[in-house]
């Protein structure tokens, strides 16, 4: 049989199955979308053209929208990084047993659907909600401060949300790192602080990178929490794609602006790898 | 992950096909699926409409919650092939858009008995209005000492953050931009006068859900104690020990009907029929006008009772005073205003 | 090399427990300065406790750890200067091996000019400054000891601590490897310690050895003292390979005790026991302590040649003993071809390494 003289074109053939659901599943809607978003008229005509993608960059709002969804997604994700790196770190000092709790707490907003979540949030956030019954009990403000439908909501909550996303590659990283090297960095006379800079941090950038790039693209794409937490006041790229296709059926439209959106978040991404790419290529053969 | 923005840019397109492709009913040969809204109707139609269709039919029925849009989206999506239900349940301006796109049948009155009796206004070529959604201000009595009359009085200062209403997703917050606008002196075709007003509400808003199930959960964790409301949720709320109490504004109701329609190419449309003319029929109808639903009968055979007569009208001629509009006009316009209402109220 | 001369250390009462198991116990050494000391023992014996205590990444239980006399036990590991050489050399794989070697007088503060003397100085004693610019992940096993060492050394340590050093490379470079930190502590006149579980390379490079078992320290001598006069029965076996014949004690005298072997044969040890006459030993002697041959003569008992192995210069010899336990004799190999069947064992003498108590039941296997 020519396959056992090579085996190559068979193990080839065990992928099929997933390049043809990944065809099926993936490439052919993302080609229908972008075939889509190049009709110039809403009832899709077969018109073919520029003219939604002109209409959505000419708009100063669609552009302020774009932007104010990038930098959402920044703040959270540098959140998610000053919480969740101490956290990923105290993970890996900690015992097997209280490693597994935190591991547990971490994980936990990932099992719980994010609408139930996202409600928790409203309560916890609200006017009469625990962090604002805190504060006016605590006399650190006479009036309940604006939490939710407010940027800063959007952000703590993204950042709850996202959280798991962020520390398990941290973890993961964190728990590679040779301990020696800490060891050796400090009896070379190295106090905690520079140890940490010059030792831990760089070797942990991979996973800093890694967590980033699948905490920023959650945090950019979180429909359901920028707009429950967010409220309609403040309108992200998610709602303004749903209500395009979903409200107001136009689809084209819809399918330009998440084609404009989907390449920002990729440039965005692919600058991270480009980033991890260089400095993983330095530390790791 | 990193695709998820795409995901949801061909829910519409992709998601919705993938429906259309997918066999339905192959195992149970009579069972319909029928939409419906969220929130209170999902459960007044769960309630008395889905056991008196079974009975009536010995059929079963899926009763699907959907927004009206997604329910376009999906008949959109499945044109030209099965579509994922067979009855649509829609406010007017949905609605005509519906029809204009070919996605509902016209409504045979052969096969539907209960039809005749509606009053005539609700007697829709593609289908029967099911009944009249009416809005008004609901408002917190223990925050609000002085129960409001009209909309000027939620410009009043002493709401500042306090007010809550829903974008233009929702034909409330459609339905109380396009009244605003009216009483400004505009039109259908001329929106200024409604979002110069809209404008000047900022500072008291304290809420702009994006949807209208999300504005009904605001005035239970008192995020917010007086804004526009729907009749029925108002009082499915207040009946639930919400402190909520529901005003009509005095310068008249605005309202429009919410119409039910027998799918395009509906795979069972008997069943179908069947189902439309058990919730127009006066024994449903009659059971749904009780509290805590309160919905509004169409059907001249079912007499206004209860919060309804108290409420909203005593006879059909009361009806007749509330503020209607122009659908058709509102729908070619929605995009812009849509647009519009993101640019004005963005933080 | 400009090291400062060396610094003496000691440990006084270093106890240490992780849990209910003990890691070190009661451990007393004297470290002189200048001397290359071993800590030699089986896994889990505490050698690396003691290690990580002296280089500060525990904190012993009990005791205290000096050097020239003052305790340094309060000191966290990065005011200590005591140097240390991991078994995998942990140096800092996202910098380049002048980098590396720079790190600790950075750290210190030392002026960058001062900073770049040191490291062409310590490039040039480990012989690496071709490499100064390569990446840890670039460079060999004993390239990269070599860079470990003078990172280490760059602090002008104290003590220098090796743990486990050759561990990590294959057999031909291990040997090299050892002469060349041999040399270059003999040249700085650094106190150096050094944590090996392998014997060869403890009698080979140290100038004495603490043998060290379950946390106690069996003995600190010479490695010479060590091999021929094992203070206990561990360190006989441990160090080096051991024959334990079965014996009774059958008088004592001035010059040591006599014993009575199985098959009857009283021969002088030249040890000393405080066992009464008549109490069961094990005696102790290493394959090169004894001969075998064809004839017999005074001292020798009959035995029975089992194996043969030549490896080289010598033959192995596997005999049987009239009590059926066997034992190992390791002898030149003369031109004849080797002996076989019945032979007689002689015992060199002055050879018999020690005479310890035989409890029955006990386990006398080899330590390692």
């Amino acid at each position: 049989m020519a396959g056992a003289l090579n085996p190559k074109p068979k193990d080839w053939a065990l992928a099929l199955p997933l390049a043809a659901f990944f065809t099926l599943f993936f490439i052919a809607p993302l080609g229908l979308l972008v075939a889509i978003s190049f009709e110039t008229e809403r009832q899709m005509t077969g018109t073919l053209g520029l003219g939604q993608y002109a209409a959505f960059l000419t708009d100063g709002l669609n552009l302020a929208v774009l932007r104010d969804t990038l930098l959402v997604g920044a703040k959270a994700t540098l959140l998610c990084l000053l919480f969740g790196y101490p956290l990923a770190w105290l993970c890996t000092r900690v015992s097997a047993r209280w490693q597994a709790v935190l591991i547990f707490l971490v994980v936990l907003p990932i099992v719980t659907s994010v609408v139930v979540r996202t409600f928790a949030w409203i309560v916890i956030l609200g006017r009469h909600g625990i962090v604002n019954e805190a504060i006016l009990a605590l006399g650190l403000s006479a009036q309940p401060l604006k939490l939710l439908f407010s940027e800063t909501g959007v952000v703590i909550v993204l950042a709850q949300v996202q959280m798991p996303l962020m520390v398990l590659p941290l973890i993961t990283t964190l728990q590679r790192i040779d301990p020696n090297l800490e060891s050796a960095s400090q009896a070379l006379g190295a106090g905690a602080w520079r140890t940490f800079f010059k030792v831990t941090l760089p070797l942990s950038l991979p996973g800093i990178i890694a967590g980033t790039i699948l905490t920023y693209t959650a945090c950019v794409t979180a429909f359901v929490t920028q707009s429950l937490i967010g409220g309609s006041r403040l309108l992200f790229m998610p709602m303004m794609i749903f209500q395009q296709a979903m409200d107001l059926q136009n689809w084209p439209f819809a399918a330009a602006v998440s084609v404009i959106f989907m390449v920002s978040v990729l440039l965005i991404v692919a600058m991270l790898v480009a980033l991890s790419r260089s400095r993983a290529a330095r530390l790791y053969s | 992950m990193t695709f998820e923005m795409s995901r949801r840019g061909f829910l519409a397109s992709a998601a919705a096909a993938g429906l259309a492709f997918a066999p339905r009913g192959a195992f149970a040969a009579d069972e319909l699926v029928a939409a419906t809204f969220g929130g209170t109707w999902a459960n007044v139609q769960k309630q008395i409409l889905a056991p008196y269709f079974v009975k009536r039919t010995g059929a079963s029925v899926v009763q699907s919650p959907m927004l009206a849009t997604e329910q376009i989206a999906k008949l959109t999506a499945a044109k030209g092939n099965q579509p994922p239900f067979d009855v649509a349940m829609l406010d007017e301006g949905p609605a005509l858009e519906a029809i204009d796109a070919g996605l509902i049948a016209k409504y045979d009155l052969a096969k539907s008995p209960n039809f005749a009796a509606l009053n005539p206004k609700f007697q829709g070529a593609y289908g029967p209005a099911i009944t009249m959604q009416a809005i008004g201000i609901a408002y917190n009595p223990k925050t609000v000492k002085t129960p409001p009359t009209s909309w000027d009085d939620l410009w009043k200062p002493e709401y500042k953050g306090r007010v809550g209403i829903t974008s233009l997703a929702s034909t409330l917050g459609l339905a109380f931009l396009l009244d605003i606008n009216r009483l400004a002196g505009g039109t259908e075709a001329n929106m200024e006068p409604g979002f110069k007003k809209l404008k000047t509400l900022l500072p008291n808003l304290a809420a702009v859900s994006a949807n209208f199930g999300a504005h009904g959960a605001l005035f239970q964790q008192g995020e917010i104690d007086i804004g526009v409301q729907n009749f029925n949720f108002a009082e499915e709320l207040k009946a639930k020990g919400v402190p909520i109490e529901f005003v009509r504004v005095d310068t008249g109701t605005p309202a429009w009907k919410t119409t039910m329609h027998i799918v395009a190419g509906a795979l069972k449309p008997e069943l179908a029929y069947a189902y439309v003319d058990s919730q127009i029929s006066p024994d449903v109808q009659g059971e749904m006008q009780k509290s805590p639903w309160n919905v509004i009968p169409t059907s001249s055979k079912v007499p206004y009772a209860g919060l309804v007569a108290q409420q909203i009208a005593k006879t059909p001629a009361d009806l007749d005073k509330m503020v209607f509009f122009d659908w058709a006009k509102v729908n070619q316009n929605r995009a812009a205003w849509t647009q519009q209402f993101n640019r004005d109220i963005r933080v | 090399m400009s090291q400062s001369a060396g610094h003496a250390l000691t440990l006084r009462g270093i106890s240490h427990a992780f849990g209910q198991v003990v890691a070190a116990n009661a451990i007393d050494l004297d470290i002189r300065p200048g001397e290359l000391v071993s800590l030699l023992g089986p896994s889990g014996c505490g050698k690396t406790t003691l290690l990580k205590i002296i280089a500060g990444f525990l904190r012993q239980t009990s005791g205290d750890v000096l050097v020239d006399g003052a305790s340094i036990s309060h000191l966290p590991t990065n005011r200590r200067r005591i140097g240390i050489v991991f078994q995998n050399y942990a140096l800092f794989p996202h910098m380049s091996v002048a980098q590396n070697i720079a790190y600790g007088p950075i750290a210190a503060g030392r002026p960058k000019a001062e900073t770049d003397a040191v490291v062409s100085e310590m490039l040039d004693v480990v012989q690496m400054a071709a490499f100064r610019d390569r990446l840890p992940r670039e460079l060999s096993g004993g390239q990269q000891q070599r860079v470990a060492l003078a990172r280490c050394l760059a602090i002008r340590p104290r003590i220098l601590l090796l743990d486990e050093p050759f561990s990590a490379l294959d057999k031909n470079l291990r040997l090299d490897m050892q002469i060349e930190i041999k040399r270059l502590q003999r040249q700085s006149g650094i106190t150096t310690v050094m944590v090996t579980h392998d014997q060869e390379e403890a009698l080979g490079m140290s100038d004495r050895i603490a043998v060290l078992s379950r946390g106690n320290l069996e003995q600190f001598a010479p490695p010479s003292d060590i091999y021929d006069r094992p203070a206990s029965l561990f360190v006989n076996t441990f160090v080096g390979t051991a024959n334990l014949l079965r014996a009774t004690v059958a008088g004592t005298s001035a010059t040591g005790a006599a014993v009575r072997l199985a098959d009857g044969m009283v021969i002088e040890t030249g040890r000393e026991t405080p066992l009464p006459v008549g109490a069961a030993v094990l005696v102790a002697v290493r394959p090169e302590g004894m001969r075998v041959s064809a004839t017999g003569g005074a001292g020798a008992i009959g035995a029975e040649i089992t194996a043969v192995m030549p490896i080289g210069p010598a033959l192995i010899y596997e005999v049987a003993l009239i009590d059926g336990s066997s034992v190992k004799v390791v002898q030149e190999r003369e031109a004849d071809a080797p002996l076989e069947g019945s032979v007689f064992l002689h015992f060199k003498p002055n050879r018999i390494t020690g005479l310890f108590p035989d409890h029955s039941g006990d386990t006398h296997k080899k330590g390692n």
